[in-house]
């Protein structure tokens, strides 16, 4: 430290500060890819919902709190409880972090998760607005960090909305 | 821990944790000299730069000093908060105190009809106060940062988050100090078993945290109040800015000099 200039110290003193981005932008894809290999378990452990917890308690579905979000996002059949869940978890992390870079990682995640739900499980009543689904599908694909897979699957959310909830057969 | 981190260990720790401001902290005379001699070190090196024939008698004068002004019963009284900076009023009673001790020297000397320094010109040149005045501001930044990142890691350690401080040195502590590229974002966590990012990233958060109320509380040491500890920030901020001119020009950020 003693050997440290001005610029040095300057830097430290720079974390003094609020509003700098604690990562480099070119590491988001890293930080994505991260949540994607995540457990579901450890991140939906801080979402303390009555429905999270009936739904971590339930043993026909602790096998997905083993998997990570990346693997259920890929899965054929993913319980929509759990996709509710994680939406949860995502929109609570999103509001609540001080960390805007978080905040567009989980931000990603739920609307990875509402893609999914919607092209990979029955339709079901939904509760959003679809100009809004589609609105933040569009902002998700613009991230430039995030991953060909999920892209493909938010592609293919915005395409089963324009034809009104109903996923394409082949897709099925 | 690189060279640097580990000259922290020679500084004299304090063990209060959560510092408010205290003046009995300041008026306490062996921690202000165990703290604050290092800058007083430096100051009185550069003062004593345009006087060869004195820098031989730096450790002599630095003890008088101390022995003098900072350890008289009553002097750190003086040390009021309107009246100014607690390190202005170090640094200008070192200036003054060399003065006089210089003043009280040649006159001795020429008395002996042997004066190597015009008396005329000896407040003159040592009341310029830049540069001067920068290298002991620097070393005082220095001495702060050192003893808020070792109250931050003993903080970490005694509250078993010893994974934020090691998240915040690899990150920031060490690229700062060395200038070199911060760890990918993969490696740290795979070195700090960090599971998912909202981990990483609170781990991160919490030691900017930890840092910027370590750093306030160090300060609250000799600084009275939030006002005075948020002014003094500021003037350090000021005060690095000055000095980055060629920085600021390569494209590092300006220090927001604008209240935390």
């Amino acid at each position: 430290m003693f050997m440290t200039g001005a610029e040095g110290l300057a830097r430290i003193l720079q974390m003094d500060q609020d509003g700098s981005d604690l990562w480099g932008a070119e590491e988001m894809q890293a930080i994505w890819k991260h949540q994607l290999s995540a457990p579901i378990e450890l991140d939906l452990s801080t979402v303390e919902s009555g429905r999270s917890s009936e739904f971590r308690a339930a043993p026909d579905t602790t096998i997905f709190l083993k998997k990570t979000f990346g693997e259920l996002l890929e899965h054929p059949r993913p319980p929509v409880r759990l996709l509710n869940v994680i939406e949860e978890f995502a929109k609570h992390a999103a509001k609540e972090s001080e960390d805007s870079q978080l905040r567009q990682v989980t931000t990603a995640l739920y609307y990875a998760s509402c893609a999914a739900r919607l092209t990979r499980c029955e339709k079901q009543k939904e509760s959003q607005d679809p100009d809004e689904l589609r609105d933040g599908f569009d902002w998700a694909l613009s991230r430039l960090w995030l991953d060909e897979q999920t892209k493909h699957l938010l592609h293919h959310a915005r395409e089963t909305l324009a034809n009104d909830g109903v996923p394409r057969a082949a897709d099925q | 821990m690189n060279s640097d981190t580990q000259l922290f260990r020679q500084i004299p720790q304090d063990s209060s944790e959560f510092q408010v401001t205290d003046w009995f902290v300041v008026t306490d005379q062996t921690k202000v000299v165990q703290k604050y001699l290092y800058p007083l070190k430096v100051y009185l090196m550069g003062l004593l730069a345009r006087f060869p024939e004195y820098r031989g008698d730096a450790e002599d004068l630095l003890q008088d000093f101390v022995r003098h002004k900072i350890l008289q019963p009553g002097w750190l009284e003086k040390a009021d908060p309107k009246k100014g900076r607690f390190r202005d009023l170090l640094k200008n009673s070192l200036r003054n105190f060399i003065v006089g001790e210089m003043r009280k020297r040649e006159a001795e000397k020429r008395g002996g009809k042997n004066s190597a320094v015009a008396l005329d010109d000896l407040e003159q040149e040592l009341s310029v106060p830049e540069p001067l005045s920068d290298s002991f501001d620097l070393s005082w930044l220095q001495m702060l940062l050192t003893e808020t990142l070792q109250q931050m890691e003993r903080a970490c350690a005694v509250s078993e988050n010893i994974h934020v401080w090691k998240i915040f040195e690899t990150r920031v502590v060490r690229p700062s100090l060395e200038g070199a590229s911060p760890p990918p974002y993969e490696e740290l966590v795979a070195e700090c078993g960090l599971q998912s990012p909202a981990q990483a990233t609170n781990a991160l958060a919490t030691g900017k945290r930890m840092f910027a109320r370590h750093l306030r509380g160090v300060i609250a040491q000799y600084e009275a109040g939030d006002r005075a500890v948020r002014a003094e920030l500021d003037a350090l901020r000021v005060f690095l800015n000055k000095l980055l001119p060629e920085i600021n020009g390569r494209g590092t950020r300006t220090l927001n000099a604008s209240l935390v």
